[in-house]
């Protein structure tokens, strides 16, 4: 086992659970990110089997993308989800999220059943926890920095804590407004959730997680999270991989996404079980990716 | 610097992409932005003139190239290069 492959040291698991994220964790060396994302980028252009059409909703490239399928089932990164969610573990999204230079931060936000644009609803969100569980959390994203991601260039940012109360109501309904500079979550306005609208995030204590090329950071939808705007003259390029316990329903009752002025039906959609069992049988499982190739599914004891 | 001037080529293999460029474009464009091409799209395109060529692999090292237009030039001057090596 590498040094990269350790489980979440005893502090890291404590940070966590205080502060709803922890990291950076190094997976690859900087070059190699860089080149990794080159080579994601030529797959996804040149591919013959993308889940969906969109070139606005970009979820979901890990089924189509070899390099990205590899990515979301690093040991390096699900060693460290095991202490979090449990030995059973599903990647059911996936996101890409590139600032250009000049591009506005991304708005604090906070979610956990994934009701986010038009058609997913708190009656029919994108993950509905069926369960109690004994672990830490049923649900977690990692978010991989392709590039350096600075606080110059649109670095993630935190509010350490936040996970612990609500703080938005991810269950109304959010405008689109892609023109107001108020609409800064995607051309939603996410303060419209706001619970207290006196509220000032930006008030509160903030974390900038700067990081380099090919580091990752695990934290909570949850727990509040936005990402600074880019200001520099370097793109900032992250991909999100974001897991869920088995005993978590995805997309029930969703067949189609209403987001950014877009759609895509979820025909294609499945997870994929990175480590352990899948003992419920509730969500639709690939176990290889739409070009053929088969998912790694990282042992339970990592040689 | 390209010892060939491919801006013609990447006119008409953008034409024949569907995405009509004139020659005017590329004379004042400096970046593929400018050129109101994709990051993705800019990388379809440089596969069809690879195609064209018999060049199978493409270069990981290549796509930041393609943000420019020199860069643009420089890797149509690649390809063009490892299909006659492969003669």
């Amino acid at each position: 086992m590498t040094d990269r492959c350790q489980p979440l040291t005893e502090e890291e698991l404590k940070s966590f659970q205080e502060n709803g994220f922890v990291g950076p964790f190094d997976l690859y060396e900087a070059e190699e990110a860089v080149m990794k994302w080159n080579k994601a980028k030529i797959e996804m252009a040149l591919s013959q089997n993308k889940p969906h059409n969109s070139t606005v909703i970009n979820y979901d490239r890990h089924l189509d993308c070899d390099t990205l399928s590899e990515h979301i089932a690093r040991p390096e990164i699900v060693s460290k989800l095991r202490g979090l969610i449990g030995d059973d573990i599903l990647c059911w999204k996936s996101n890409i999220f590139k600032k250009e230079p000049g591009e506005a931060g991304t708005g604090w936000h906070q979610v956990e059943a994934f009701v986010v644009g038009e058609t997913t609803t708190s009656s029919a969100p994108s993950l509905k926890y069926t369960e109690e569980s004994t672990n830490v959390t049923q649900e977690l994203t990692v978010w991989t920095a392709f590039s350096p991601a600075t606080h110059e260039n649109g670095c993630m940012t935190f509010i350490p804590g936040s996970h612990k109360k609500w703080y938005y109501d991810e269950s109304k309904p959010l405008t689109r407004n892609i023109e107001s500079k108020k609409h800064d979550f995607f051309g939603y306005d996410y303060s419209e959730l706001k619970l207290d609208p006196n509220w000032d995030p930006d008030q509160e204590e903030i974390v900038e997680m700067e990081m380099k090329a090919g580091q990752f950071v695990i934290f909570l939808a949850k727990c509040v999270h936005g990402s600074r705007p880019n200001v520099s003259d370097i793109v900032r390029q992250a991909y999100a991989s974001r897991y869920v316990a088995p005993s978590v329903k995805i997309y029930e009752n969703v067949t189609q996404l209403v987001e950014f002025g877009d759609s895509i039906d979820l025909d294609y959609h499945g997870s994929v079980l990175v480590s352990g069992e899948d003992r419920y049988g509730y969500n639709r499982i690939h176990e290889r990716n739409l070009n053929g190739v088969p998912f790694n599914k990282v042992p339970l004891a990592i040689p | 610097m390209p010892t060939v001037d491919y801006r013609d080529s990447l006119v008409e293999l953008a034409l024949s992409h569907g995405k009509p460029l004139e020659r005017t474009d590329l004379e004042s464009a400096r970046t593929r932005a400018e050129l109101g091409i994709s990051s993705l799209d800019i990388i379809i395109l440089m596969s069809g003139f690879m195609q064209r060529y018999g060049v199978a692999d493409f270069r990981p090292e290549w796509v930041p190239m393609l943000e420019s237009m020199d860069g643009i030039c420089e890797v149509m001057e690649e390809i063009v290069g490892s299909a006659e090596v492969g003669k």
